[in-house]
C-alpha cells in the first residue's frame, strides 16, 4: 500500500452506462401499468432521459405517485420549488421519506443551474417550471436530464403551454371524492381518470383510477384500458 | 514514543456557544439532546434523550436548534487563548482541543501548573464557561482525563501510567471517541460499545488483555482501533505517515475576497482535489492543516485532527469553522483573504468504506449525496432540506425540514421514525393533503344567507356553510376541534378543522381560529 501502488484508482477506466432494456427502465407503480407500456420492454416502468409533464385536476398526487415505485426501488427523488410540499401525502402515496429531498432555488432566478445540478445526482425530479422561463433554458434542461437519465415529472396546474417539450403528457380530469356529505364523513378516495398521450404514443391511452385511495396510496379502479375514442362514440 | 497531550474539553458547549448555559435550556439535533445546561441536568435532563422525554422531565424547558456554525464560531477566543501557550494546537470538534504539552511544560514549569494556568486564561476569556483539562499520554488517555476532570481540579495522568489509569475505566468510554464524529467508524464503535459490555468485557483493561488478532478477526478493523485506543497505546496507527510536500493545495485568489462563502467554495474543490489525490493512493487525513493569508499579511492557520479521517465534506466544513471565528474576532480583518492552503499533515491507510450491495450505502445515495453538497453551495444550506417528523394534529405541523448538511443521511430512523405510522389522537386520517401551506392563506366562509360560519363554544358550526372564497360549497364536514398547550397561556391554540369540496372539483382543508378562517391545505 501507499504512494507507490502500482494501479492508481483515477487510471482505471470506469465501465459505461449499460443499456440492459430493464436499466433504461425505472419501475412504476402498478396501478400506472397500462399508461406506461413500451413496445419491446418486459416490464412497464418511467423511461430514463423524458420528461413527463403532469396537468389536470391533480397534477402533484400524480407527479409523486408515478415517482413512489422507483423512489422505492433505490432512486433519490428531489423536488424542486414545489411550495408547500406535504410530507405526510408524499409518503402515503408511496414515497420513501429517506430518499426525499426539497430543493429551493429562492429568488435569485437560478432555476435552471439548480436543475442541471440536480439532474447529475437524483434519478427522479419533480418540479414545477417557474414562469419566465426560456424555451432555450428550457431545452438546456431537458439535454441534461436526458444525458444523466433521470426522469423529470413536472406539473402545472393550468393549461397553457410549457416552455419544455415533453416526452410523454399525462392529464388527471374528471376527479369525483367520496366519502365527504353534508356536515359529516370525510374525504376517503378521489376516482379520477388518467390519460396519457405523447409523440411515441400512437393513441391517446386512458385508464381509471383511486389517487388517493383509501389509505393515501393509488389504487386501479378495474384496470382495463378505456379507449377514448370508443367511449366517445358510445357516448 | 507517545507524546504528551493535554487536552482542553468544554462540557456541553453547545449550550454556551447559544448563550443559553445560565438558563434552563437544553441544544437539539435530529431530534435528540445534544447538549443541556446545569440546570436542566439538574433537572434529569441526560445528553441522548429525546426531545418529548426531555420535555417530560421538564416542560417549559427551552429548546435551541444546534448549529455547527455557531458552535465552532463561538470556541474561537477559547482556540486564541490556548493558541497564546502553544502554538501547535490541535481542534478536535469545537469543544475540544488538544496540545502537546511538552514545549509549555518546560516552560510554566510542571504540568498542573500549565493546566491551572490555562484554565484561570480560559475562564476570563470566556466568562462563565465549564471547563475540564486533562494531561496524559496520546490523545486518547488525555481525552478521558480531560473528561474526568472537574473544573478547578486538572486530571494529570503520569507518564507511562496511562495503561493502568484506563484498564479501570468501563468500555463506554471508547464512544467519547464515537461522540465526537458523526462517521460510520465513530458509530460502529458506539455499538461496538454495546456488544463488549454483552460479552463480559466491561473494563478497558478487559479489553486491551485480549490478542489485536482476535478483535481483529471478530470485529474487523473497529475491533483493532478499540484494541489500540483501550490499550493507552498510541492511537497514531503504525502506517501513519508524513505525505509528500507535493499533496499539499492551495488556491490563491487575484482579488482579496471579503466574504466567506466564496472562499468556502473555493475550499470546496481544494479539498475535492485532495481527497481525490488521497484516495487515488489509498490513504485518508487524519490531520488537515488550513491556512489563510491577508492582503495585509495576517494569518491563520489551524490543524484539524479526526481519528477516523476527514473526508472531502469534513475538511470543507473546518475551513468554514476556522475561517468564521477568524472574520469574526473582535476587529475583524483588515484586508481580504488572498491565499487559502489545506495541508495533509497526517495520513493513513484508509481502511475503505465499500458501497454496499446488500442495504448499506448505494452508488445512488452516494451520488445524491454529493449532490446535495454542490446544491448547498450554489444555493446555500437553507435551500436542500431534508424532511423531519414531529408529530401532531395539524398537517403543517406533523413534518418539518431541517438543511440536508445538519441531518445524518445514513441514519435517517432518527429524523424519520417507525412510530409514525402510530395514531395520533385527534390528527386526521388518511389521506393527507399534498399541498400543506406555507403561509395559510385568510378566506371568508358563507352559510346560504351570505352570513359568515362561526364556531361555537361547544364546538358546532353556526350554520353549514355554503360558500368559501367565493365558490359554492359541495360537501363539508367538520368541526374537528382542536385545544393545543391549554397549560401554556402564550403557547395556547385553540381552532377548528373543516374539509370542504368546492363546485369546482377542489378540496380543501380549512381551520377557524379566533372567527378567522384560513385555508391551510388542499388535496390537489
Amino acid at each position: 500500500m501507499g504512494a507507490s501502488s502500482p494501479v492508481r484508482l483515477s487510471q482505471v477506466t470506469p465501465v459505461s452506462a449499460t443499456s440492459l432494456a430493464i436499466e433504461r427502465m425505472l419501475p412504476v407503480d402498478d396501478t400506472f401499468a397500462t399508461l406506461f407500456h413500451t413496445p419491446g420492454a418486459e416490464r412497464p416502468g418511467l423511461v430514463r432521459g423524458q420528461v413527463i409533464h403532469c396537468t389536470g385536476a391533480a397534477p402533484l398526487s400524480l407527479a409523486l405517485a408515478l415517482a413512489a415505485a422507483a423512489s422505492r426501488a433505490g432512486a433519490w427523488l428531489a423536488v424542486v420549488d414545489v411550495p408547500g410540499l406535504g410530507v405526510e401525502a408524499t409518503g402515503e402515496l408511496g414515497v420513501l421519506l429517506e430518499r426525499l429531498v426539497r430543493v429551493e432555488t429562492g429568488p435569485a432566478g437560478q432555476w435552471a443551474d439548480v436543475m442541471c445540478a440536480v439532474a447529475d445526482g437524483f434519478e427522479l425530479i419533480v418540479t414545477e417550471i417557474p414562469r419566465g422561463v426560456s424555451a432555450a433554458t428550457a431545452r438546456r434542461v431537458h439535454q441534461r436530464i436526458r444525458a444523466r437519465g433521470g426522469v423529470l415529472l413536472t406539473t402545472a396546474s393550468g393549461r397553457s403551454g410549457s416552455p419544455m417539450s415533453s416526452d410523454l403528457d399525462v392529464r388527471t380530469v374528471s376527479p369525483q371524492w367520496k366519502g365527504l356529505g353534508a356536515g359529516h364523513g370525510y374525504l376517503r378516495a378521489r376516482r379520477l381518470v388518467v390519460e396519457a398521450s405523447g409523440r411515441r404514443l400512437p393513441r391517446t391511452r386512458s385508464i381509471e383510477v383511486w389517487l388517493p385511495g383509501p389509505t393515501g396510496r393509488p389504487e386501479p379502479v378495474d384496470g382495463e384500458v378505456i379507449d377514448l375514442t370508443v367511449a366517445a362514440a358510445g357516448a | 514514543m507517545i507524546r504528551r497531550i493535554l487536552t482542553v474539553w468544554c462540557p456541553d458547549w453547545s449550550v454556551v456557544a447559544a448563550g443559553r448555559h445560565r438558563e434552563l435550556a437544553v441544544v437539539l439535533s435530529a431530534n435528540r439532546v445534544l447538549a443541556r445546561s446545569p440546570s436542566a441536568a439538574t433537572a434529569g435532563i441526560t445528553v441522548g434523550q429525546r426531545r418529548r422525554e426531555a420535555q417530560r422531565h421538564c416542560p417549559d424547558v427551552m429548546l435551541v436548534d444546534h448549529d455547527p456554525n455557531r458552535d465552532a464560531r463561538a470556541f474561537e477566543p477559547v482556540v486564541r487563548t490556548v493558541g497564546a501557550f502553544a502554538p501547535r494546537l490541535e481542534v478536535v470538534a469545537p469543544g475540544m482541543l488538544c496540545i502537546d504539552a511538552k514545549g509549555p511544560t518546560r516552560y510554566f514549569g510542571g504540568e498542573q501548573e500549565l493546566a491551572s494556568r490555562l484554565a484561570d486564561s480560559i475562564t476570563a476569556a470566556v466568562p462563565g464557561v465549564r471547563i475540564g483539562i486533562g494531561v496524559a499520554d496520546g490523545r486518547f488517555a488525555s481525552a478521558i482525563a480531560a473528561h474526568r476532570a472537574a473544573p478547578e481540579l486538572p486530571v494529570v495522568v503520569e507518564a507511562g501510567t496511562s495503561p493502568e489509569f484506563l484498564a479501570q475505566l468501563p468500555v463506554c468510554w471508547l464512544d467519547v471517541v464515537g461522540r465526537q464524529d458523526a462517521t460510520d467508524q465513530g458509530r460502529e464503535l458506539g455499538e461496538l460499545v454495546e456488544l463488549l459490555a454483552r460479552l463480559g468485557l466491561s473494563r478497558l483493561g478487559d479489553v486491551a488483555a485480549m490478542s489485536p488478532r482476535d478483535l481483529m478477526a471478530r470485529f474487523g478493523r473497529i475491533g483493532v482501533l478499540a484494541h489500540r485506543l483501550a490499550s493507552g497505546v498510541d492511537e497514531r496507527p503504525p502506517d501513519t505517515v508524513d505525505p509528500p510536500h507535493e499533496w499539499d493545495v492551495a488556491h490563491t485568489f487575484e482579488d482579496p475576497l471579503e466574504q466567506i462563502e466564496p472562499v468556502v467554495f473555493a475550499a470546496k474543490s481544494l479539498a475535492d482535489g485532495l481527497s481525490a489525490t488521497l484516495s487515488d493512493n489509498g490513504q485518508v487525513c487524519t490531520r488537515l492543516v488550513v491556512v489563510a493569508e491577508t492582503d495585509h499579511g495576517e494569518r491563520s492557520e489551524r490543524a484539524w485532527y479526526r481519528v477516523t479521517g476527514l473526508s472531502a465534506a469534513a475538511m470543507v466544513e473546518r475551513v468554514r469553522w476556522q475561517l468564521d471565528g477568524w472574520v469574526s474576532q473582535p476587529g475583524g480583518l483588515s484586508a481580504g483573504i488572498v491565499l487559502l492552503r489545506l495541508v495533509p499533515d497526517e495520513i493513513r491507510c484508509d481502511d475503505g468504506e465499500q458501497a454496499g450491495l446488500w442495504g448499506g450505502r448505494s452508488e445512488a445515495d452516494d451520488r445524491a449525496r454529493r449532490t446535495m453538497t454542490r446544491l448547498a453551495g450554489l444555493i446555500g444550506d437553507g435551500g436542500v432540506q431534508v424532511p423531519v417528523w414531529r408529530g401532531g394534529r395539524l398537517p403543517a405541523e406533523r413534518y418539518g425540514w431541517i438543511p440536508a448538511a445538519v441531518a445524518d443521511l445514513d441514519r435517517a430512523g432518527d429524523r424519520l421514525p417507525d412510530h409514525r405510522s402510530e395514531p395520533w389522537p385527534g390528527a386526521l386520517p388518511a389521506p393527507s393533503p399534498p399541498v400543506v401551506l406555507d403561509d395559510p392563506e385568510p378566506l371568508e366562509v358563507l352559510d346560504a344567507g351570505g352570513h359568515p360560519v362561526m364556531v361555537t363554544g361547544r364546538g358546532t358550526a353556526t350554520a353549514p356553510p355554503a360558500a368559501a372564497a367565493g365558490r359554492r360549497v359541495v360537501a363539508w364536514a367538520g368541526p374537528w376541534p382542536v385545544e393545543q398547550c391549554w397549560w401554556q397561556p402564550d403557547q395556547r391554540r385553540r381552532l377548528a378543522r373543516f374539509q370542504v369540496l368546492l363546485d369546482d372539483g377542489t378540496a380543501q382543508l380549512l381551520v377557524v381560529e379566533h372567527r378567522q378562517w384560513w385555508l391551510v391545505a388542499t388535496y390537489q
